[in-house]
C-alpha cells in the first residue's frame, strides 16, 4: 500500500500510524527517562537521608559508649566499643579523640583532617565521595547543684561535660550499591515500559486506522473494478465514511451495470449495421455481377465488374467490422489477404500470378480501412489486369507497415508492388483516363492526405504514404 | 507547664518574703536558691521555726558579697541553702554563725562556727530500714569516692555492708561487677562525681541482668527503676536548721551543736521493681509510702 501511495503522494510518505508511533516514541521515551532520572535523583535523596539518620543514630551510640571508656582513659575499653560498634556493617572507622582532638584509639583508616567544627561541642559531618565523617562531642551528665540530685530537675540544671570526642566514618558503598541497583532498575523499567507503551500504542492505532486501510484498499478495488463493501464497525465518524464509501461503491457498480449493459447492447447494435451493410454491399455486388452477366459489351461488363469489386472491398471492410472484437477497427493484415484472395479469385489468376502480402500488426479503423481498401483493389485489380498480360506469371506484393508512431498520429506505409511489364512511360498516372487511377490520386490526396509515390523499375511500384485519420464526427 | 507555674508562684511568695522583711533589721538572713520548690519549702519550715525576724535573699543575690547583705541587715545568723549558699557564707567573718542546709554532705570547711543539717539520708537509716523491712536482703553494696569513705563508714559500721571506692564514673560503673554474687542490694549515694547519666544506666543494667535491686536516692530513682528510697522531708528538713539557728542565736557559736543528718524521711516504693526481683514489700510500707509507683 505504501508503495502505492509513493506512486500519488508527492515527496516522502508517511503513514499516519508511523508519524502517530515517532510522536509517541518520542515522548514516551523522553518522559519515560526524566521520570526515571527523577525518581533516582528523589531515591538516592531519601537514602542518603536515610544513611546519614542512621550514621547519626550509630554516632550517638557511640558517643554513649565512648562516655566510659573515654572517662577512664583505659585503651582496651575503647577497642571494646570499637569492636561492638563496628558490628554496624557501613562503619568504615572509628576513632576516640580526648576533649583536645587528641587521638587515643582508632579503627581503620581515619583522614588526617579534623572536623574544624569541634570547638562547638557539636555532632558536624564531613562527607566524601565514599564515606560520610562524623564528629560528635561525648558528655558526662551529672547533677548541677546537690539539691538536683534529691528532686526531679530539668535537664537545663543538669551538667553537661566534655570528656572527648568520637569519630566514625560510614561508608556509602550500600548506599552506591543501592543507587546502581536503582539507575539499572530505573532503566529496565523505562525502556520496558517504553517498549511495551510502544506495542500497546501500535495496537491501538492499528485497530484505530484499521477502517482506513480498509477504505484505502477498497478504493484500489474500486480503480480495478471491483466494487466491494466493507463492514460498518462503528457509529463514528470511520463508521459514516465507511458507510458512504459502501454506497458510492454501489452507485458505481450499478451506474457501471447500465453502461456495460448499454455499451453491450450498442455493440450489438453496431454488429448489426455492419451486417447489414455489408449484406446491402453485397447485394449491391450481386446485382452489378448480374448487370455484368446481361450486358453483351464487354467493355460495359468490365466497369460493372470493377465496381463490384470496390463494393466488394467496402464489404469486406463491414465484414471485417463487425467480427472485430471492438467494432471500431480490423485487422489489416488479415483484410488484405482475403481481398488479395478475393481479387485473384475474380481475375482467376491463382496459377500465373504469386501475390504476398506483407502487412505487420496493423489494425486500421473504418474511415481509414475504407479507402486504403479502395487503394489495394484498385492496385491489386491493375497488377492483375495489366502487369502480365498474355498469362505471364509473376509476383504481386502488397506491404503495409506502419512507419511512425507518435501523438500526432501514426504514420503508415502502403506499397503495391508487381515485377510485370510495367506502365507506360509516358502514363501520367494524374492525367489519365482510367477511373481507378484517378479514384487512387484522389483516394490518397484528398481523403488520406497523404502522398503517391510512383517506382517504374521492374515492374511497377506505388507508395502511399500517410497518416491515420482521426475519427470524425459524421453527425 | 506545672513547674513553670509551681516556679513562679515559689518566685513570689519568696519575693513577698524578701520585700516583708527587708525594711526591717533581721535577725536571721537565709540565702539560697528559692526559685526551687525544695528550697522555698525548706525556708517556709524555717520561718516557722524561728521566732525572731528573718530576712531572706536569692543566692544569685549576694553571691558577689555576702558580708554587706549581713551587715545592712545586722544577721545575727546566716542560713545557707545549698552548695552555692554554703560557698559564699564560708567566707563570713568566724562571728557569724552559719547554719548550711540542703548540701549533700557537710562541708568540707576550716570554719569552726558552722553546724547545719545535710542530705543525704544516712546508710545506717538504709540499713536498719532493709533489717526490719526486707530481712532478705543480708548484705547491701555501696560505691563512693574515697574522699567520702570516712563519712560513709562512721555511719555504716555495721557488717551489712560492702564498700567499694571510686573516682570516676567509670570506676563507679567498674565497681558493680566486684558486687556480683557478693550482695543482695545496691545502695546508691548521692555522689555527684560518681553518678552520671551513663553510670545511673549501668546500674540498672547490673541491677536487672543480676537480679540485685537498686536502693535509690530520690523520688527520681525510684520513678526509673529503684525499688525504694528514702527522701529528706522538706519541712523537718526546715524545723530541724530552725532549731540549730535558735540555738545559734542563743548560744552565739554555731558550733555547739553538731551537723545532723536528716531526721525525717519520706519512702518511696516501685511495686514493679519488686516484682520483677520477686521481692515481696510489706502492705505497711505500702500505706506509708509517700507514693508507689
Amino acid at each position: 500500500m505504501a508503495s502505492d501511495l509513493k506512486k500519488v503522494l508527492p515527496g516522502r510518505t508517511m503513514t499516519f500510524r508511523k508519524k502517530i508511533l515517532l510522536v509517541a516514541v518520542s515522548g514516551l521515551i523522553s518522559a519515560s527517562f526524566v521520570y526515571t532520572f527523577e525518581a533516582v535523583r528523589t531515591e538516592r535523596s531519601i537514602m542518603r537521608s536515610e544513611i546519614i539518620k542512621k550514621a547519626e543514630v550509630v554516632t550517638e551510640l557511640a558517643s554513649r559508649l565512648g562516655e566510659l571508656p573515654l572517662i577512664s582513659g583505659n585503651p582496651e575499653l575503647m577497642k571494646k566499643a570499637i569492636t561492638s560498634l563496628k558490628n554496624v556493617s557501613e562503619v568504615s572507622f572509628i576513632a576516640f579523640y580526648d576533649k583536645d582532638m587528641t587521638l587515643l584509639e582508632k579503627e581503620g583508616e581515619v583522614p588526617p583532617q579534623l572536623h574544624k567544627q569541634y570547638g562547638s561541642l557539636k555532632t558536624s559531618i564531613l562527607e566524601d565521595k565514599n564515606y560520610f565523617d562524623l564528629c560528635t562531642p561525648v558528655f558526662t551528665v551529672r547533677s548541677g547543684e546537690d539539691i538536683d540530685i534529691f528532686s526531679e530537675t530539668d535537664k537545663d540544671l543538669e551538667t553537661k561535660e566534655s570528656v572527648g570526642w568520637v569519630r566514625i566514618g560510614f561508608s556509602k558503598a550500600s548506599m552506591n550499591e543501592a543507587s546502581s541497583r536503582i539507575i539499572y532498575r530505573g532503566l529496565v523499567l523505562a525502556v520496558l515500559f517504553t517498549v511495551i507503551s510502544i506495542i500497546f500504542i501500535y495496537k491501538l492505532f492499528t485497530v484505530a486506522v484499521k477502517p482506513l486501510t480498509l477504505l484505502s484498499k477498497a478504493v484500489q478495488s474500486v480503480r480495478s473494478g471491483r466494487y466491494p463493501e466493507i463492514p460498518v464497525s462503528s457509529a463514528d465518524e470511520l463508521g459514516m465514511l465507511t458507510a458512504e464509501f459502501n454506497r458510492m461503491s454501489r452507485a458505481i457498480s450499478e451506474r457501471e451495470e447500465m453502461l456495460t449493459a448499454s455499451l453491450e447492447e450498442k455493440e450489438v447494435l453496431l454488429k448489426e449495421i455492419h451486417h447489414r451493410v455489408k449484406n446491402n454491399m453485397q447485394v449491391i455486388s450481386s446485382l452489378l455481377s448480374l448487370q455484368s452477366g446481361q450486358v453483351g459489351d464487354k467493355r460495359y461488363a468490365e466497369i460493372l465488374n470493377e465496381s463490384r469489386n470496390r463494393i466488394r472491398s467496402m464489404a469486406l471492410v463491414h465484414e471485417k467490422l463487425y467480427r472485430s472484437p471492438d467494432l471500431a477497427s480490423i485487422d489489416f493484415n488479415d483484410y488484405i489477404k482475403s481481398l488479395s484472395s478475393t481479387l485473384l479469385s475474380f481475375y482467376d489468376r491463382h496459377g500465373s500470378i504469386s501475390l504476398k502480402t506483407d502487412a505487420a500488426d496493423v489494425n486500421l479503423a473504418v474511415d481509414t480501412a475504407i479507402p486504403c481498401g479502395l487503394i489495394i483493389t484498385e492496385l491489386v485489380s491493375n497488377c492483375l489486369k495489366h502487369a502480365f498480360p498474355d498469362g505471364r506469371s509473376g509476383e504481386v506484393l502488397v506491404s503495409f507497415k506502419k512507419t511512425a508512431e507518435n501523438d500526432r498520429g501514426n504514420e503508415y506505409e502502403l506499397i503495391i508492388r508487381d515485377n510485370g511489364v510495367g506502365i507506360p512511360e509516358d502514363l501520367d498516372i494524374r492525367k489519365t483516363n482510367s477511373l481507378g487511377l484517378q479514384l487512387v490520386t484522389s483516394l490518397v490526396e484528398h481523403q488520406l492526405q497523404g502522398r503517391l509515390e510512383l517506382a517504374r523499375s521492374a515492374g511497377t511500384g506505388f507508395c502511399i504514404r500517410f497518416k491515420e485519420l482521426r475519427y470524425k464526427k459524421m453527425v | 507547664m506545672k513547674i513553670g507555674l509551681k516556679r513562679k508562684l515559689l518566685q513570689v511568695t519568696a519575693t513577698l518574703l524578701i520585700f516583708a522583711s527587708a525594711a526591717y533589721p533581721a535577725d536571721v538572713l537565709i540565702v539560697g536558691d528559692t526559685d526551687l520548690k525544695p528550697v522555698s519549702d525548706v525556708v517556709k519550715a524555717i520561718i516557722e521555726a524561728v521566732p525572731g525576724d528573718v530576712s531572706v535573699m536569692s543566692t544569685k543575690d549576694v553571691k558577689e558579697d555576702l558580708s554587706d547583705a549581713v551587715q545592712k541587715e545586722n544577721a545575727k545568723v546566716v542560713v545557707a541553702l545549698g552548695k552555692d549558699a554554703v560557698n559564699a557564707a564560708d567566707a563570713l567573718p568566724e562571728s557569724v554563725p552559719v547554719i548550711y542546709g540542703l548540701v549533700i554532705k557537710p562541708p568540707e570547711t576550716k570554719r569552726q562556727n558552722i553546724t547545719g543539717v545535710y542530705m543525704a539520708t544516712p546508710v545506717s537509716e538504709y540499713v536498719s530500714f532493709i533489717n526490719r523491712y526486707f530481712p532478705d536482703i543480708k548484705k547491701v553494696g555501696v560505691i563512693c569516692e574515697q574522699k567520702s569513705l570516712g563519712f560513709i563508714t562512721s555511719s555504716a559500721n555495721q557488717p551489712e555492708v560492702e564498700i567499694h571506692s571510686a573516682e570516676n564514673p567509670y570506676e563507679f560503673v567498674k565497681g558493680l561487677s566486684s558486687f556480683r554474687g557478693k550482695v543482695d542490694a545496691l545502695l546508691l549515694l548521692p555522689e555527684k562525681n560518681l553518678i552520671s547519666s551513663k553510670a545511673v544506666e549501668e546500674v540498672y543494667l547490673f541491677s536487672f541482668a543480676n537480679k540485685i535491686p537498686v536502693i535509690g536516692i530520690s523520688e527520681k530513682y525510684v520513678k526509673t527503676g529503684s525499688l525504694f528510697s528514702l527522701v529528706f522531708d522538706e519541712e523537718a528538713l526546715g524545723r530541724q536548721i530552725g532549731r540549730l539557728v535558735v540555738n545559734a542565736l542563743t548560744q552565739e557559736e554555731a558550733s555547739s551543736a553538731p551537723s545532723l543528718p536528716p531526721g525525717r524521711f519520706k519512702l518511696y516504693i516501685n511495686k514493679k521493681t519488686a516484682a520483677a526481683m520477686n521481692i515481696t514489700i510489706p502492705a505497711k510500707l505500702l500505706e506509708t509510702a509517700q507514693k508507689v509507683y
